[in-house]
């Protein structure tokens, strides 16, 4: 009992050294390791290209600037080439004097021609890389990485930061775009079933400046005169074996999210006897899982909640103040997504992308089936397919 | 002479001796075991609890094993015992060494830091290695609740984002995957000989023994809980993934909000590291100590064994790999031998007769 009691009364005294000793370790932790900004390279999203010869790296810098300053690009993009990403890196370090980080790097970006060919070329060096974060996002690009970067966004400055409202949680909850990870999409391609996904990006000519209006009493003589554009990422690449082997429509990118379960908030689109209704996704259900009985079927389920957003012909107070959406217009909404959702099937197997990761589930079911079933079991698959839309009252 | 209480020892199996095992035997266990990693930690956590089960019940006996091995082999021959011994210690702790260089070089550092970054540690080493075992006793008290709280963190923020089903199907390694990543890990289980530098420096009460053999279990369920959100973390891509305790909790979705928060977790499993990869240090200067005689102050031991490890650890800084492969390959039989097979063999030994003073 006196034990107990010296025990508990020394506690409070040895808590203290405890907290002291940690809050020390934490704070000498790598504080003396201080990075000199001016030799450090801080970088937002890297492009990846390739070239006759190799790869060509393109590094989006952020350069810290003072506030207050007149307008002026907060970032810098810089390219190295080399036959390997490390040696891109060599050649932009050799060239500028910038130590280059990744431990910010949000984004890896790549050329349509090098996703044809094999990502993890490019992929290899990040994932060796302790220091690069494996939640970064990936993409794939019409044309090159490099004329992506530098193309000058008509919603920010800095073009990573506008391609990084592509990926936000909005934009996913709205069903337009796929994200991906490093780490996902690795995990995809090192798995048995060897595919995964990336969103695809294009772009489009704007003459809205949102950044330049902001600060146009500024900078509106110095502005360079370059076409502005808006990054668009409602295509998602698919790949087999990492390379780029298909791209789904918009419209099978929202089915897609629609089977995940992830969509809510989002919209699309009804045509009705030359009326055009838009249907808003209140609750969303789905999956795509593999069912195995007498034969192999793919279920893919997507079940949505979703009320008259609005539609394109005058209505009538009554039928404003109601809500609802007619059955007719919700047996038209069903057709349209099971159309999507069947030629979003018939894209992804066709062209040997597991996008549903079918084959992954047959072998976490059994390994005796996998065995004796890998071999052109995604061609053997019958997919079945569920949709049922309800109408919010 | 220096005691810790039986409260201290299983703070020690408890909650001290599982974090030497979440740095890189995760990826080592997949290597060989893909998605039947628990299996390998399986097996050795059932054998080294039967191990200590068997140590407890021998520290019944209420004597050291340094006064057994004088007893059985005289003094010479337990003085050789003991140096054998002592030399295994110091194998023992080279790899944690070199891990936790690993770790902090990797975790805390986003560039490599130069080799002077982890020489605090042979500082801290020595330090601690100087102190009796009642120091460490009264240290394991305190970390017992720095290691619970920094691993239930850990573990509230991985266990969202992790998909259990990667652990299927079951035995798809097969036979040889388990039991080559079982004998490859081998390296990370020698707690049952640890504990025989303990035994007569703490009074047994009844029931100790399995009290201790549920508290190392209960450590070891916890490692396994932690294998399984590994595993289930990053599934195909688990093989590259070192270090991956401090990796594990930063896809919790808050952290994008919050920041790194998970680090002040990470921060607490690598104080309580720092004081584990100590443990072999101390069992081999507490051989060497009975080897000599105890001549010379403990001090000189403790910077003796600290300045050979830094010296190693500079030696092997560019060849960690070749050091690793070796000690989970062809030297891997050292350490059931050592502590497996030694621990049982200690019963045979004669008690010794000698009057405590």
């Amino acid at each position: 009992m006196k034990k107990r009691s010296n025990f508990l009364t020394r506690l409070p005294l040895r808590l203290y050294a405890l907290l002291f000793a940690f809050l020390a370790f934490a704070f000498f932790s790598n504080d003396f390791g201080l990075v000199d900004i001016q030799k450090t390279a801080i970088i937002l999203a890297a492009g990846v290209d390739k070239e006759e010869e190799g790869l060509r790296l393109t590094a989006q810098i952020a350069v810290p600037q003072g506030s207050g300053s007149s307008f002026q690009s907060g970032s810098v993009n810089l390219d190295g080439t080399g036959a390997t990403v490390s040696e891109c890196l060599s050649d932009l370090y050799a060239q500028t004097g910038w130590v280059p980080k990744f431990i910010f790097c949000d984004l890896v970006l790549f050329g349509e021609e090098l996703a044809r060919e094999n990502v993890f070329s490019a992929l290899d060096f990040f994932l060796r890389n302790e220091y690069v974060p494996d939640s970064c996002n990936l993409a794939v690009c019409q044309g090159t990485a490099k004329d992506l970067l530098t193309q000058k966004s008509a919603i920010d400055d800095t073009s990573s930061f506008a391609l990084s409202k592509l990926f936000s949680d909005a934009a996913q909850k709205a069903g337009k775009v796929v994200t991906t990870t490093l780490k996902e999409f690795s995990i995809g391609y090192y798995g048995v079933s060897h595919s995964g996904y990336m969103p695809m990006i294009q772009t489009l000519p704007s003459d809205n400046d949102v950044s330049a209006q902001a600060s146009s009493q500024e900078g509106a003589n110095s502005k360079e005169k370059k076409q502005n554009v808006v990054y668009v990422a409602d295509q998602t690449a698919l790949f087999a074996d990492g390379a780029l082997v298909s791209v789904l429509s918009p419209e099978q990118t929202f089915a897609y999210n629609l089977l995940r379960g992830k969509v809510f908030a989002g919209t699309f689109p009804v045509r009705l006897d030359g009326v055009t209704y838009s249907l808003s996704v209140l609750k969303n259900d789905g999956e795509s899982s593999l069912v195995l009985k007498d034969e192999a079927t793919a279920l893919l389920r997507a079940q949505v909640s979703v009320r008259l957003y609005s539609k394109n012909t005058p209505s009538s107070s009554l039928d404003v103040a109601s809500g609802t959406v007619d059955e007719r217009v919700v047996k038209e909404a069903e057709s349209t997504l099971a159309a999507s959702l069947v030629s979003l099937w018939e894209n992804s197997t066709q062209k040997g992308c597991d996008l549903f990761f079918l084959l992954r589930q047959l072998y976490r079911s059994s390994l005796q089936k996998y065995e004796e079933e890998k071999e052109g079991f995604l061609s053997s698959v019958r997919p079945q397919i569920q949709v049922t839309v309800k109408t919010f009252e | 002479m220096s005691k810790i209480s039986p409260r201290q020892l299983l703070f020690f199996l408890a909650f001290v001796a599982p974090v030497g095992k979440i740095v890189l035997m995760p990826s080592q266990l997949v290597f060989y075991a893909k998605n039947d990693l628990l299996f390998p930690a399986l097996i050795h956590y059932a054998l080294q609890t039967g191990v200590v089960f068997l140590v407890m019940l021998l520290s019944r006996r209420n004597q050291t094993l340094f006064e057994m091995l004088r007893a059985t082999f005289g003094d010479v021959g337990g003085k050789i015992c003991c140096a054998i011994l002592g030399l295994f210690f110091f194998f023992s702790a080279l790899l944690p060494v070199l891990e936790q260089k690993l770790l902090v070089q990797s975790v805390f550092y986003d560039t490599l830091p130069s080799l002077l970054s982890f020489l605090p540690f042979f500082l801290f080493s020595a330090y601690l290695l100087s102190k009796p075992l009642s120091a460490y006793g009264r240290t394991w008290d305190l970390l017992m609740p720095v290691t619970l709280v920094g691993f239930l963190g850990l573990m509230i923020f991985s266990v969202g984002e992790a998909d259990f089903l990667a652990l299927l199907p079951v035995g798809a390694s097969g036979a040889s995957g388990i039991f080559r990543a079982t004998t490859s890990s081998s390296s990370w289980f020698f707690d049952g000989a640890l504990l025989l530098t303990f035994i007569g420096k703490f009074k047994y009460e009844k029931g100790l023994a399995w009290k201790s053999a549920l508290c190392y279990f209960l450590g070891g369920c916890a490692v396994l809980f932690f294998l399984a959100v590994f595993y289930a973390s990053f599934s195909d891509s688990a093989i590259f993934q070192t270090f991956a305790f401090a990796k594990i909790s930063k896809y919790f979705s808050g952290i994008t909000v919050l920041g790194r928060i998970d680090y002040l977790f990470i921060f607490l499993l690598s104080l309580t590291m720092a004081f584990y990869t100590v443990i072999p240090m101390r069992a081999c200067v507490s051989c060497f100590r009975e080897t000599f005689s105890h001549r010379g102050v403990p001090a000189l031991y403790a910077c003796t064994v600290s300045a050979v490890m830094l010296l190693l650890s500079v030696l092997f800084t560019s060849s960690f790999g070749t050091v690793r492969d070796a000690i989970t390959g062809p030297l891997f039989w050292i350490f059931p031998l050592f502590s497996g097979l030694l621990p049982c063999a200690c019963f045979l030994l004669r008690r010794s007769h000698e009057k405590k003073i």
